[in-house]
Formats: structure tokens, sequence, C-alpha cells
């Protein structure tokens, strides 16, 4: 049987203590701990999570990671002002919107303090851990601009695109708009007008990626481009996604070094829906892991980069409501270092 | 040789596919409550069992999915014309549900 120093031509290093900084695949023996490590990639991993109180379309959501989120609003067989939170065990009711909505923005800001806009309610609200209150109305109105992206914070929250319900006029925004915890600024527009997209950075760094800019009669307009914020202007950045898409569930929140994207919808609604894409900083690269419910855009989600995330609710084709109550808990990939054993 | 096995499970959320099996497995959700893990494979059969999933072949698993697209699509055709859920410029438009091949 080959030895680990006939195949890669060194013995194993035999260390007191681990090293560091360490790379991808290194191997080393801890004579203090008496175990053997490799340092290597952790594949990203779709789990189930606990059903949602409500089965509901076009709800949205934010959170710090898969155990600590909320979800708000949504379509059952009108809007809804169901506002509820997650702990990763189990759902629990919080005080309601102030009005009923779907299709909103998604939720700015943390777990304890988010806001959210527009939707199909036309209100601008900003939960503060505890209940929602009515925050100065979003400059778009009275359009009610839907499914607008945003990250950043309730005292610097950014938010961009969207679309406007007039069925005379139906209409893509590229606008960014900013809220400084007070009032409302215009900013410099994105080069792409679209709505349903996937956003997420800080005030100084933060990316736009996918979402569509198509008009009826087929979405032409799926997109895979990502933009780069750098705290004044977007930029097309090179990087992309691999399948174009809109409506899928995303991160929000802290640097734009790391983000990712799963479900929703694409140009062929095959099974891509069901697929996740992860970011590197420079590359979006499709991921292992697949969502473990049946949904298909609409979905309420969040999470931070490089931590954990969620999604919840969206479209399911096999019910009559085309409604779904599912939820699925996410762990990106990433580096770690494990203990070999022998069993 | 197939590659996948399908079984009808009740996804009853949390712990339904733990980190574990999604670390080892690949699984895909169909209408119906149709599952699509990996054939030939211990830790799919042990999750299948785990979770009292019934074994359906390729051609019993297709027709409940067939069933359940069936019916979703006859419920989006009753839809009228003029309703949101047909209008592609409403947040609330959704696609007619599309017919879905499994595979071996």
């Amino acid at each position: 049987m080959a030895t680990y120093y006939d195949i890669f031509g060194q013995k194993v290093q035999y260390l007191a203590s681990d090293p560091s900084p360490v790379t991808k695949g290194q191997v080393w023996y801890n004579s203090t701990s008496n175990t053997l490590k490799i340092r290597t990639y952790r594949n990203a991993v779709w789990t189930s999570g606990a059903t949602t109180p409500y089965a509901a379309r076009s709800t949205r959501g934010f959170g710090d990671s898969k155990n600590s989120a909320q979800i708000f609003g949504g379509y059952t067989t009108t809007a809804v002002s169901t506002s509820v939170e997650y702990d990763g065990s189990s759902w629990t009711g919080t005080p309601s919107l102030n009005t009923a909505t779907y299709a909103s923005s998604v939720g700015v800001g943390v777990k304890a303090s988010a806001i959210t806009v527009g939707g199909s309610g036309g209100n601008s609200e900003e939960w503060d851990g505890s209940s929602w209150s009515n925050i100065t109305a979003y400059p778009n109105n009275p359009n009610s601009v839907e499914n607008t992206g945003g990250f950043g914070t309730t005292t610097a929250g950014y938010f961009m695109g969207g679309s406007s319900p007039t069925p005379s006029m139906p209409t893509v925004k590229p606008s960014t708009i900013k809220w400084n915890g007070s009032a409302w600024s215009a900013l410099n527009p994105m080069s792409i007008g679209r709505t349903d997209m996937g956003s997420c950075g800080t005030s100084t760094a933060a990316i736009v990626f996918g979402g569509e800019s198509g008009f009826p009669p087929s979405y032409p307009g799926v997109r895979d481009q990502q933009e780069d914020w750098d705290g004044t202007c977007w930029t097309a950045s090179p990087a992309s996604l691999n399948t174009p898409r809109y409506a899928f569930s995303s991160c929000q929140n802290g640097p734009a070094a790391t983000a990712w994207a799963g479900g929703g919808y694409t140009p062929a609604i095959t099974e891509t829906y069901k697929s996740t894409e992860e970011y590197d900083g420079t590359t979006w690269s499709n991921s292992p892991a697949t969502v473990t419910y049946e949904a298909r855009g609409g979905q309420g989600s969040g999470g931070i980069q490089g931590a954990s995330g969620f999604m919840a609710n969206g479209t399911y084709p096999g019910n009559p409501t085309f409604n779904t109550d599912g939820c699925s808990e996410f762990d990106p990939g990433a580096m770690e270092t494990q203990t070999v054993t022998v069993s | 040789m197939a590659n996948y096995q399908y079984c009808v499970a009740t996804n009853w959320g949390k712990g339904f596919i733990t980190h574990s099996d999604s670390s080892k497995l690949d699984f895909t959700s169909f209408p119906g409550n149709v599952w699509k893990v990996n054939a030939n494979n211990q830790d799919a059969n042990r999750w299948v069992s785990g979770v009292a999933g019934v074994r359906k072949t390729l051609s019993e698993a297709q027709a409940i999915v067939n069933a359940e697209i069936t019916a979703a699509q006859a419920e989006w055709d009753s839809i009228p014309d003029d309703d949101e859920r047909k209008d592609t410029s409403s947040a609330l438009y959704i696609p007619r549900p599309e017919d879905i091949t499994l595979e071996e």
C-alpha cells in the first residue's frame, strides 16, 4: 500500500500546535493532542427547517443566521400582515405588520432591527426587535414599488430597483434610494433596471445580482449580471451568475466578499430553480447544495454572508393555492480543519 | 443501472433532511411528496427508511408527479385570463406548472 510519502514526496508535519496560516490540503500531526489533521473544504448544504405557520408566496425575510430569522407578509389568498420569527427549531408569531403586504422589499438590517418598503401595501415599516412601526413612506410611492432589493442597516439602508405594478405602464426601475434613519435620498442608479434580484453588502462595498428586467409576455430579461457598489456608483462586474434567475433566496448582510443565491425562477423554469450558487468575491460557482423543499420563488430569505441563512415559503405547483409553508436552512461552503479518525 | 431511487415521504420539517444527510446525499423533491435520492447507496437507503418513505419505481413516481402536475395545470388553466396570477407584470404572476420528466 502506498504511503503518504510515496504519494506526496514528503512526510506529514509533526507539530506541537496547529500551524497558522494553513492552506487547503495541508496535513499535519498535532503531537499535543495526538491527532492527525487536514485543512479541507466543507461543501455547502441545505437542510430541512421547521415548516412555517402559514403557507404563502411573495413573503419577505431577514435574519442573522438560520437560527435567528424572521419572515413577514406574503400572499395567501390575499395580502397578509403576518410576521413570524425562527430560532432554528420552531416559528413563533410576533406582532404583525401595520399594513398587509406582499412582494415588498427584502428586510434590510439584522434580526433585531430591520426595515422593509413598498410591496402591494405601499407602506414602509421598521422592526425594532419587538414590533413594527411605520416610517416615512418610500419616495417611489404611490407607485408601490414591488420586489425591491436592498442591503445595509436601519440607519444606512439602501434599496434598489423594483417594479411598478401599474398595469398600463409596467416599469422596472434602476434607482438606488438610501434611508439614513430619518429621511430618504436618491443616489446613483444601477446600470440595469431590475426587480426580484439578490443584493447584499455594506454601504461601501455591495453587490446586486440576478433579477429580471423583462416585460410581458415572456420575461425575456432574466438576469445573470452582477453590479458592484463602491459607496458612490454601481459598475458592471466581471462576475455573473451561472444561471440567470430571479425571485431567489439569498443572504443580505455583511461584506460582499461572499454571497449565495438559491432557488428562484430561471428562464426555462427547469429544475435549476433548486440549484444554489456561491460567490467568493470574484466568481460565482455552482454549489452541490440543493434546496430541500419544492418552492420556486417568492420566498422569504436572509442571512449573513459567510454565515448560515434560510429560505421559507414560496410558490409550490403541487398546491391548489400555489403556496408552500416549507423552510430550508443553508450552511455555506467553508474551509475547515478536520481531525482524521479511524473507525 | 439506475442512478437514483424514488420514494414518497412527507417532509415534516426540521430533521427531515439533516446536515449529515445533505452532506452525503443528493436530494430533489417533486410534487406529490416524491423524493429523488441516490441509488445503490446505504446512506440513501437508511434515509428512506428513517423518514418512513414508501419506495416507488421510476414509472410509479412519474405517475404520481404527472397526476400532481396535471391537477396543478388544470387549476392554473381555470384561472381567468384577466386574473393577476396570469399577468406577467404582476407580482402575483405564476408561470403555468410545467411537465416534469424524472430521470433514471
